[in-house]
């Protein structure tokens, strides 16, 4: 003992003052600051997403196209696999020893107590037979799953398919994806995602360090219920829908048809098509490349990304805007003596003396041609470039190459060719009416996709409007009543130049070009068009609308390589028609059968060269109309297709060569 | 003083009881942070709580015999002891083994390593009390003074050399029991500084806050010190 003794209060001074720090500091940590007790609430907590049932897709007459079914994954938790018979439970599922020897180490791998997918998407039926059975493997469950399927395996291109997000999708979802999330990939499902996938739900479980699920948390308090996308009510009519793909069955080409009193769609025929169930269920991967190397192409929309060029269809067209200028009457005839002038383009045969209405029931391009010139001239032949920007103008507001915006992503525009394209290519004046005198019979650059030609066929069925395509009726129980839908659109012709114009149509049925697919007891209105075209033989085309008074429908068919437009495109859109208004077909069978079962695949080998010659020229004719207008070009020829068209994860470098 | 009146009458209850609660709470964090599922049982030596309470049990054993040593045998040996952990310090660098960057351990063999700056806080403490309980040894004297500073300061500049920063660092709580003896408050003050530059160093971002900070306080001390001595002078 020192004089220093007092100093053991400093001491016990110092060791109080560093405990009261401690404490406080731990009183923090553990009080007021939750920080620490989230992060612990996390280490615990597992959310597991309860996923809706994505919303089922009716036609206009609520027949399912495309709905629900439930499916179950087998999964195996391997810690709480107890001995069992092992052979028994690979009878179950039809899988050998190896087999489930191979997949019950790749589960133990992942983890002794992580569930994992021991066998995938077993339909309802299958699992019936295991069901009851289950319960004696311990350590295997079955878990509930949604998928898709196509009752009637019709619209494939329509509808479209889901598939797994890509990175992309989830980086620009803002958090709405995870991996392993379906998202629509392309047709309605993509058009229409946010209302078809509803609304993820999830529960809330305790696990402790070792993963092991505990029980839920809070009994439940903050879990959220999944809530099942919206049930959508499509235009689409699947009986002609239906009778439209058995039609074209072995053909290659597109059906489109429209209720012109309101833009719904009410058939999507793309052809070849696939069965839409192969998108869907453990086989998806192989099919997919199986459609890749199709060189037919079937996840080609070709309703809405198929150019053709529009043909004798587009002659109304011209007869409208001649009416419209003044520059003739119904009543204008010109001679036909089986060629324009003694040269191109000719007719099939001598066609007399023709009034408008005869020169559209017969398809006179003599007649059309003069037309077209009369068109051309009214400036005077010099000043063509400016009269073809008018006409060109006039043209466009039937939709001619541009967009017309319809409810469905990568529509294409078709091709409407420029004055500034004919100065490249002849020289500023240095070209006259002759030299683009194919536009006077829908020939030459032209094209349209098949939406555009039946959209055409519901402004003349309006009498000089349409309403913008589009083919959801209703979301929910709530109809759609978008302005955009039911705005009309006119395309700046008075109603009375309709009516000649109609007459000659109906002609065209009842005694002209397509009077063999006269429907008894209907009045059809149609247009037959040959369309030539660098794939080798032509094709079939043939627009109409019916009935002539109040019509209920229009229709577009473009059969490839089909011939004239009244062997195939013209009986084709007869049946649609006579099912849509009678639902029933009353000719003779006989010859729809022949219809139908005529094979006009065009040869394989010989498609896909034209299709990448083609896509090379359009390249040549894109880069030269780039340096034209410095904008993306419009792109042309038969076969083509959006790039982001493409199912993500399953890239074909053989595809990918033509699209450019 | 009848030590034969009881065996542990000079025994610190309080002291023994903490580092008994203290080693029951060790083992039942053991048991909650590295418990083995199918063998829950704390006893099971199969697991590392098992094991724990083998060693907790191993250590009150050798503590009853430490306790049961006559103290003067733990003095007379004091010196001894620091000579031995001094060459085991010189040993370990030589022949010792690198874990995790430090040259630390000693292997035995057997999977069994040992560590020496543990055994040297020990001796360290041991010689230090012993040279401060003779007599004559006041630590304000110089001589004292640098003989005990000498005590501590040898076996943290061998443990540096591993380099084992945490264990040299543990070397200088002793300066408590220096101050206790009569050192200067000045050297406390000092290392309560370095402590508060060491903690502000971690907190804050812009390290001119803490030089300045440092200085200031610096500053003050100088001035209380040279009024004291002033006074003490004028005093004399």
């Amino acid at each position: 003992m020192n004089s220093f003794f007092v100093r053991r209060y400093v001491i016990a001074g110092i060791f109080i003052t560093i405990t009261i720090l401690l404490v406080a500091k731990l009183f923090y940590i553990q009080v007021i600051d939750d920080h620490y007790s989230k992060y612990a609430t996390k280490n615990v907590l597992r959310p597991i997403k309860q996923y809706p049932a994505r919303g089922p897709i009716l036609d206009r007459n609520h027949k399912v196209l495309v709905q629900n079914e439930i499916f179950y994954d087998i999964t195996v938790i391997p810690k709480q696999v107890k001995p069992f018979d092992t052979l028994e439970f690979c009878k179950l599922l039809h899988i050998d020893k190896t087999e489930f020897d191979t997949r019950f180490s790749k589960a133990v791998r992942y983890g002794l107590n992580q569930s994992s997918i021991f066998e995938k998407q077993l339909s309802a039926q299958a699992y019936a037979s295991i069901q009851e059975r289950l319960s004696e493997f311990q350590g295997f469950f079955a878990t509930p799953r949604y998928l898709r399927t196509y009752p009637d395996s019709v619209a494939a291109q329509f509808l479209g398919y889901i598939s797994e997000v890509n990175d992309r999708d989830i980086k620009n979802s803002g958090g709405h994806y995870q991996p392993g999330d379906y998202i629509g990939a392309t047709g309605v499902e993509k058009a229409y995602e946010d209302v078809l996938r509803g609304t993820v739900g999830v529960k809330n479980v305790i696990v402790n360090s070792h993963n092991e699920q505990m029980g839920s948390y809070e009994n439940g308090v903050y879990d959220t219920a999944a809530r099942s996308g919206e049930r959508l009510i499509s235009s689409l009519d699947i009986r002609i829908q239906k009778l439209g793909e058995q039609l074209m069955q072995n053909k290659v080409g597109s059906i489109v048809a429209i209720e012109p009193s309101t833009g719904e769609i009410l058939a999507f025929v793309s052809s070849p098509t696939y069965d839409p169930n192969l998108m869907v269920g453990r086989e998806r991967g192989n099919n997919v490349a199986k459609m890749y190397k199709n060189p037919y192409d079937p996840l080609l929309i070709r309703p809405i990304q198929a150019y053709y060029p529009p043909g004798s269809s587009f002659k109304p067209l011209n007869a409208l805007i001649a009416l419209q200028s003044g520059l003739i009457t119904p009543q204008t005839s010109y001679y036909c003596t089986g060629a324009y002038k003694g040269g191109l383009p000719h007719c099939d045969e001598p066609h007399g003396q023709s009034d408008l209405s005869r020169a559209i029931a017969v398809s006179c391009n003599t007649y059309f041609s003069s037309v077209f010139e009369k068109l051309m001239n009214v400036n005077g032949p010099r000043n063509i470039d400016t009269t073809f920007v008018e006409w060109r103008k006039k043209v466009s507001k039937f939709s001619f190459g541009e967009r017309l915006g319809i409810d469905l992503p990568n529509e294409g525009k078709g091709f409407m060719p420029t004055a500034a394209l004919y100065n490249k290519t002849f020289g500023v004046n240095h070209w006259r009416s002759n030299s683009i005198l194919s536009l006077a019979i829908g020939q030459g650059e032209l094209e349209a996709t098949p939406l555009q030609m039946a959209n055409i066929e519901c402004t003349i069925a309006n009498h000089g409007f349409y309403y913008r395509p589009h083919l959801i009726k209703a979301i929910g129980d709530k109809k759609i009543t978008k302005d955009e839908y039911t705005q009309r659109n006119y395309v700046g012709i008075d109603g009375q130049y309709f009516e000649p114009v109609i007459d000659g149509m109906q002609q065209v049925v009842e005694n002209g070009t397509a009077r063999s697919s006269k429907i008894p007891g209907i009045i059809m209105c149609g247009k037959t068009g040959t369309a030539q075209n660098p794939h080798g033989k032509n094709h079939s085309i043939f627009v109409a609308f019916a009935p002539r008074e109040n019509p209920k429908i229009a229709i577009a068919v473009i059969v490839e390589n089909g011939g004239q437009g009244a062997w195939y495109a013209a009986p084709i859109a007869s049946y649609i028609v006579e099912k849509y208004l009678t639902d029933t077909i009353r000719r003779p069978m006989d010859e729809f059968n022949r219809i139908k079962d005529a094979d006009l695949m065009p040869d394989p080998t010989y498609y896909y060269s034209q299709i990448k010659k083609a896509a090379a020229r359009d390249s040549i004719r894109k880069a030269r109309a780039d340096s034209l207008r410095k904008k993306p070009a419009v792109k042309s020829v038969s076969n083509k297709k959006n790039n982001n068209n493409k199912i993500a994860y399953s890239p074909s470098p053989v595809k990918r060569r033509y699209n450019e | 003083m009848n030590n034969q009146r009881s065996l542990f009458f000079n025994v610190d209850w309080i002291s023994v009881s903490i580092f008994l609660v203290l080693c029951t709470i060790g083992w039942f964090n053991i048991h909650s942070a590295a418990f083995v599922p199918g063998h829950p049982n704390v006893l099971d030596i199969d697991t590392d709580y098992g094991k724990q309470l083998i060693y907790i049990m191993i250590a009150v054993v050798v503590a009853i015999f430490i306790l049961l040593l006559e103290s003067r045998f733990l003095t007379t040996l004091a010196p001894a002891f620091y000579v031995v952990t001094t060459l085991l310090l010189i040993l370990v660098l030589v022949h010792g083994r690198n874990v995790g960057g430090n040259q630390a351990w000693i292997s035995l063999g057997g999977g069994f390593r040992l560590q020496p700056s543990e055994f040297a806080k020990f001796s360290t403490c041991l010689l230090l009390a012993r040279y401060l309980s003779g007599t004559n040894i006041k630590v304000t004297e110089l001589k004292s003074f640098l003989t005990a500073a000498g005590i501590i300061i040898f076996p943290m500049l061998l443990i540096m050399l591993q380099p084992d920063t945490g264990s040299t660092l543990v070397f200088s709580a002793l300066i408590l029991v220096l101050y206790r003896e009569g050192l200067s408050p000045y050297f406390l003050i000092l290392e309560g500084l370095f402590i508060t530059l060491f903690v502000l160093t971690l907190k804050l971002e812009s390290h001119w806050y803490v030089i300045g900070a440092l200085v200031i306080i610096g500053a003050i001390i100088l001035l209380i010190f040279k009024r004291k001595t002033s006074r003490l002078k004028r005093k004399k």
